[in-house]
C-alpha cells in the first residue's frame, strides 16, 4: 500500500508511440491525493494517450508509470478496481437501461447486488437522472449520457477519477451542471485527473495543470501561477484592417510587453490594457473594435506554443 | 502463430471464471428485454425439419438406409449451432466491439480481455445447450408421434453433450472471425464465401459422398462437416472410431480459435 | 418521377462503396444453392422417382421457385434494416423531406432501387439456370419480371412496416416467423400438393405461393391464363396496397 502522502500516479520519462508516431514523448509528473490535476492542451497533444496508459487501457511504450504504487503492466485489475474512468467518447452499454448500466458495472467490481442497488439509486440522484432510470441509453441527450458515464465511474467509490474531456461537445448548461457535480466530488476529497482543451474548464476545476503540446510538457503550475509566470495581468484585443496592421507593424510592436498577431485580431499583453489602447488612439490609427480583458490560460498556451488551443 | 503457442495460454492470460460469469450475467440482463430473439432462434431448424418431414422427405428415398428426415435432422442441429454462433457471436459481438464500444467500458473495471472473451463464450455455450437439448427432445417426440423416427439409437443421448461441444467450438471460431473483420462490408464475404457454402455442402442435405472424392481432404478442414458427421453418427447409432476424429477436430479447433481470438481481441482493445 | 430517381441515385452512390461483396453474393448464391439443392438433393429426389409437374428433373422444378423465393428474401432484407436505419437512426429521410422531394417520391425511389437490385439478382439467377442446363427455352426470360414482381410485393408492405420501427428487433420476428416459413412451405422445394390438407388450403392465401406458381408456370409452360391472372392480381394488389401503406407510415414519421 502506498503511504498516505505518496503520489497516486507517478510518471518518469513516460513514452507512448504508435508505429512511427510519438503520442507521448517522455513526460514526468505526479498526481497527489486530494488534488484536482489537469492536462491542458490542444487535440493531439498526447493527453488522451496519457490517460489511457494510466487507465491500463494502453500499454506503456517505455519509461516508468506507477498508479497507486503498482505497475499497470502486471497489476491492471488491482489498479482498475480503485479507478473511476470517464472516457472521451461515451461507451455506455447501449443494450442496457440507465439503472442497469450502473448495476452491471458494480458487478464487474464484485460489489454485492444489495450494495449495488443502493449505490445506483444514490448515484442516479447525484447526477440527476433518477427519473430516467428505466430509459434505454440511446434515448438520453449528450449531457445526460455524460452524467451517466460519470455516475458509472463513481460506482466503485474510486480514489482517483480520470476524466478525458468531460464536457467537450456539451451545451453550456450541461457543462455547468457537470462542473458543479465534479466540484462537489473534489470537496469530498476525491482526487480528479482530467484533460481538457477548454481553459475555462481548467480554471474552474484544476488546482494544478500540466500544459501539453506535441507529446511534451511545456509548463506546469496552478492556473494563477501560469498566468503570472507567462503572461501579463491584462490583454487588449484590437481589430483593425489588414492595411493598417501592415503599414504600422513596427510601431505597434513597441506597445505593451508583448504582441501576438492572430488572423483576425491583435493581442497586446500589458498590465494596463486601457493605457495601450490610449497609445494606439494617440497614434491616430483607426480601430474597428477594442476589448480589454483579464489574461487567461488560453493566452498562456498561445505564448508558450504560438498556437491557439482550439483550432 | 505456431500451433503449440496457440494451444497454451500464458499465465496472465488465464481467464477467471468468476469474472467471466459477470459477462453471462450481463447477457441475461440484456436478453430480459428481448427474450423473443432467443426463443425465435430455436424455431428455424424446427421449420426446416418440418418442411422436410411433410414435403421433401416423401420425395426422397432412404439415404444410406435411413429416412431422409432422420438423415437431415442431426445436420440441422449442427447448422443451428453454427447459425447461433454466427448471429450472436459474430454480428452481435462485432457491433459491441467496433460500434457500441461496450467492451472498452467494461475493461475500465477489474475485468480483463480474457474474462470478457470467456464470458461471451460461456453465454454462447448456454444458449447452444438450451437449443440443442430442446431440439433433440422435440425431434424425439415428433418422431414418436408422427413418424418416421428421427433418433434411431440410444447413442442419441450423447448427441446433446456433443451438440454443446459443437456450439462451443463454433462460438470460439465465430469470435475469432469477429476479430478478423474490421469493416461492415466484409460481412457479405463471410456469409457468401464461408457460412453459406458450409451450410449447403457439409452433408446436411445430401451425403458428401455424392461429391468428387478429391474433395475429401477439403472436407477434413470444414468444421460444419465434422459437426454434422459427429451428430449424425450419434443420432443414427453409426458409432465408429472416426467420430473421435471429428470430436478431436472440433475440440482442438475450438480451443485454438479461442486462444487466437483472445490475443487478437487484446490487440484490438488494449492499444 | 424524376424526383424518385434522386433516391435511386443516392442509393447508388452509397452502393459504390459496398458493391463488391454484394455482387459477389448475387452471383455466387444462385450457383451454390442450385448445385447443392438442385444437383445434390436433386440426385436423391430423382432417384426416388416422385412425380413432379411437367415430369421434369428436380433441378428444373426447383430453379424457378428458388428464383422467386430469392427475390422475396432480397427484397425483404433491402426493405427492412436499410429503410428503418434511414428513418430512425440516421434520419436521412428527415433531411431529404426538407428538400423539394415529396414523400411519394421517397417511397417510389426506394421501390425503384429495390427493383433494380431484384433485376440484378434475377438476371444472375437466370444466367445460372442456363449454365446448369435447367433453362428449357428462352421463355425462361419471362421469369425475370415475374420474380421482380414477387419481390416488390414483399418490398412495399415491409417498407411500410420498417418506417414505424424503433429498433431492429422486430425484423428478427418478421424473418423467422414469416419469411422463413413462407420460404419453406410455399412450394419452392416440393409441390404444395404434398402438404397436409389444411396447409394446402392455406397456401393460396399466402404471397410467395403466387410468386412461385407464376414464375414456375412461365418457365415450365404449365401456366393457364386464369391462374396467371389470379397470381398477377394477388401480387399487384400487394404492391399497390403496400405502397399506399408505406406513403402513409412515412408521412406519419416525417410530418410528425
Amino acid at each position: 500500500m502506498p503511504s498516505a502522502s505518496g503520489p497516486l500516479v507517478l510518471a518518469r520519462a513516460l513514452r507512448k508511440t504508435f508505429g512511427s508516431f510519438t503520442a507521448v514523448d517522455g513526460i514526468d509528473f505526479e498526481v497527489r491525493p486530494g488534488e484536482a490535476f489537469g492536462f491542458l492542451g490542444p487535440n493531439g497533444a498526447g493527453k488522451t494517450s496519457t490517460m489511457r496508459m494510466i487507465a491500463c487501457a494502453s500499454p506503456v511504450t517505455s519509461g516508468e508509470l506507477r498508479v497507486f504504487d503498482r505497475d499497470p503492466r502486471t497489476d491492471a485489475s488491482a489498479i482498475k478496481a480503485r479507478l473511476g474512468v470517464v472516457p472521451q467518447a461515451d461507451n455506455l452499454d447501449a443494450e442496457l437501461t440507465v439503472r442497469e448500466n450502473l448495476l452491471m458495472y458494480a458487478r464487474y467490481f464484485d460489489i454485492p447486488q444489495r450494495v449495488a442497488r443502493d449505490r445506483a439509486e444514490e448515484l442516479l440522484a447525484f447526477v440527476q437522472l433518477a427519473e430516467r432510470r428505466d430509459s434505454q441509453v440511446e434515448t438520453l441527450s449528450g449531457g445526460m449520457k455524460r452524467r451517466l458515464t460519470i455516475a458509472r465511474a463513481l460506482v466503485n467509490e474510486p480514489e482517483l477519477i480520470l476524466l478525458d474531456e468531460p464536457t467537450t461537445g456539451l451545451d453550456p448548461q450541461a457543462r455547468h451542471l457537470i462542473w458543479e457535480r465534479l466540484y462537489r466530488l473534489k470537496r469530498q476529497g476525491t482526487t480528479l485527473l482530467l484533460t481538457t482543451h477548454y481553459m475555462d474548464e481548467a480554471e474552474q476545476l484544476c488546482d494544478r495543470l500540466l500544459v501539453m503540446d506535441k507529446g511534451r510538457i511545456v509548463a506546469e503550475g496552478s492556473p494563477r501561477e501560469l498566468i503570472a509566470r507567462y503572461v501579463t495581468r491584462e490583454v487588449l484585443e484590437v481589430r483593425m484592417t489588414d492595411e493598417v496592421r501592415a503599414a504600422n507593424a513596427g510601431r505597434l510592436a513597441t506597445l505593451g510587453t508583448h504582441l501576438e498577431h492572430l488572423p483576425e485580431r491583435l493581442q497586446f499583453y500589458a498590465d494596463d490594457g486601457e493605457q495601450v489602447l490610449e497609445q494606439i488612439h494617440q497614434m491616430g490609427l483607426p480601430v474597428e473594435r477594442a476589448l480589454v480583458r483579464r489574461a487567461t490560460l488560453e493566452d498562456v498556451f498561445l505564448r508558450l506554443t504560438g498556437r491557439t488551443l482550439i483550432d | 502463430m505456431p500451433w503449440p503457442e496457440l494451444l497454451t495460454m500464458r499465465r496472465d492470460e488465464v481467464p477467471s471464471l468468476r469474472r467471466a460469469l459477470r459477462m453471462v450475467q450481463r447477457s441475461l440482463m440484456v436478453y430480459r428485454h428481448s427474450w423473443m430473439v432467443i426463443v425465435s432462434g430455436f424455431f428455424e431448424p424446427l421449420f426446416y425439419l418440418l418442411s422436410v418431414g411433410v414435403g421433401l422427405g416423401g420425395m426422397v428415398s432412404d439415404v444410406g438406409g435411413i429416412s431422409y428426415t432422420a438423415f437431415i435432422a442431426p445436420g440441422l442441429l449442427a447448422s443451428s449451432c453454427m447459425n447461433g454462433a454466427v448471429s450472436d457471436g459474430f454480428f452481435n459481438i462485432w457491433f459491441k466491439l467496433h460500434y457500441q464500444k461496450t467492451y472498452d467500458g467494461i475493461l475500465a473495471t477489474p475485468m480483463r480481455v480474457s474474462d470478457v472473451a470467456l464470458g461471451e463464450l460461456l453465454w454462447a455455450l448456454m444458449r447452444g445447450s438450451i437449443y440443442a437439448t430442446t431440439f433433440l427432445v422435440l425431434v424425439a417426440v415428433m418422431g414418436e408421434v408422427w413418424g418416421p423416427p428421427v433418433l434411431l439409437s440410444p447413442t442419441a443421448l450423447l448427441a446433446a453433450p456433443a451438440a454443446i461441444i459443437v456450439a462451443a467450438s463454433f462460438s470460439a471460431m465465430a469470435l475469432l472471425l469477429t476479430t478478423l473483420v474490421s469493416r461492415r462490408e466484409q460481412f457479405d464475404y463471410v456469409m457468401g464465401l464461408l457460412v453459406m457454402p458450409m451450410f449447403l455442402f457439409s452433408g446436411i442435405f445430401f451425403p458428401v459422398s455424392q461429391m468428387p472424392s478429391a474433395l475429401w481432404w477439403v472436407f477434413q478442414l470444414v468444421p460444419l462437416y465434422h459437426a454434422v458427421e459427429l451428430l449424425r453418427g450419434l443420432t443414427t447409432g453409426h458409432v465408429a472410431p472416426v467420430l473421435l476424429w471429428h470430436l478431436t477436430f472440433l475440440l482442438l479447433g475450438g480451443a485454438a480459435a479461442f486462444v487466437a481470438a483472445m490475443r487478437r481481441l487484446d490487440r484490438t482493445l488494449i492499444k | 418521377m424524376p424526383n424518385a430517381l434522386r433516391i435511386v441515385q443516392r442509393n447508388a452512390l452509397v452502393y459504390r462503396r459496398t458493391w463488391r461483396g454484394n455482387v459477389l453474393m448475387t452471383v455466387v448464391q444462385p450457383v451454390l444453392v442450385l448445385s447443392a439443392m438442385g444437383l445434390g438433393v436433386g440426385a436423391l429426389v430423382d432417384r426416388g422417382g416422385a412425380a413432379l409437374p411437367g415430369n421434369v428433373p428436380y433441378l428444373v422444378f426447383l430453379a424457378p421457385g428458388l428464383l422467386a423465393a430469392t427475390c422475396m428474401q432480397t427484397a425483404s432484407f433491402e426493405s427492412s434494416f436499410p429503410i428503418s436505419g434511414k428513418m430512425t437512426w440516421q434520419k436521412n429521410y428527415h433531411a431529404i423531406a426538407g428538400t423539394p422531394m415529396r414523400i411519394v417520391d421517397i417511397v417510389a425511389g426506394e421501390l425503384a432501387w429495390v427493383a433494380l437490385r431484384l433485376l440484378a439478382v434475377s438476371v444472375a439467377f437466370t444466367a445460372a439456370l442456363f449454365a446448369f442446363g435447367a433453362a428449357r427455352s428462352p421463355l425462361v426470360l419471362a421469369a425475370v419480371p415475374a420474380a421482380i414482381l414477387t419481390g416488390l410485393a414483399f418490398s412495399a408492405p415491409i417498407m411500410a412496416f420498417a418506417a414505424t420501427l424503433k429498433n431492429g428487433g422486430n425484423f428478427n420476428a418478421l424473418f423467422r416467423f414469416i419469411i422463413t416459413p413462407l420460404f419453406l412451405f410455399s412450394g419452392v422445394y416440393f409441390p404444395v400438393t404434398r402438404l397436409p390438407e389444411w396447409l394446402q388450403r392455406a397456401a393460396p392465401w399466402t404471397p410467395l405461393y403466387h410468386g412461385v406458381e407464376l414464375t414456375r408456370g412461365l418457365v415450365l409452360h404449365t401456366l393457364t391464363w386464369p391462374s396467371a391472372a389470379v397470381h398477377l392480381a394477388y401480387l399487384l394488389v400487394m404492391c399497390g396496397s403496400g405502397t399506399v401503406a408505406a406513403v402513409w407510415t412515412f408521412s406519419g414519421k416525417l410530418r410528425a
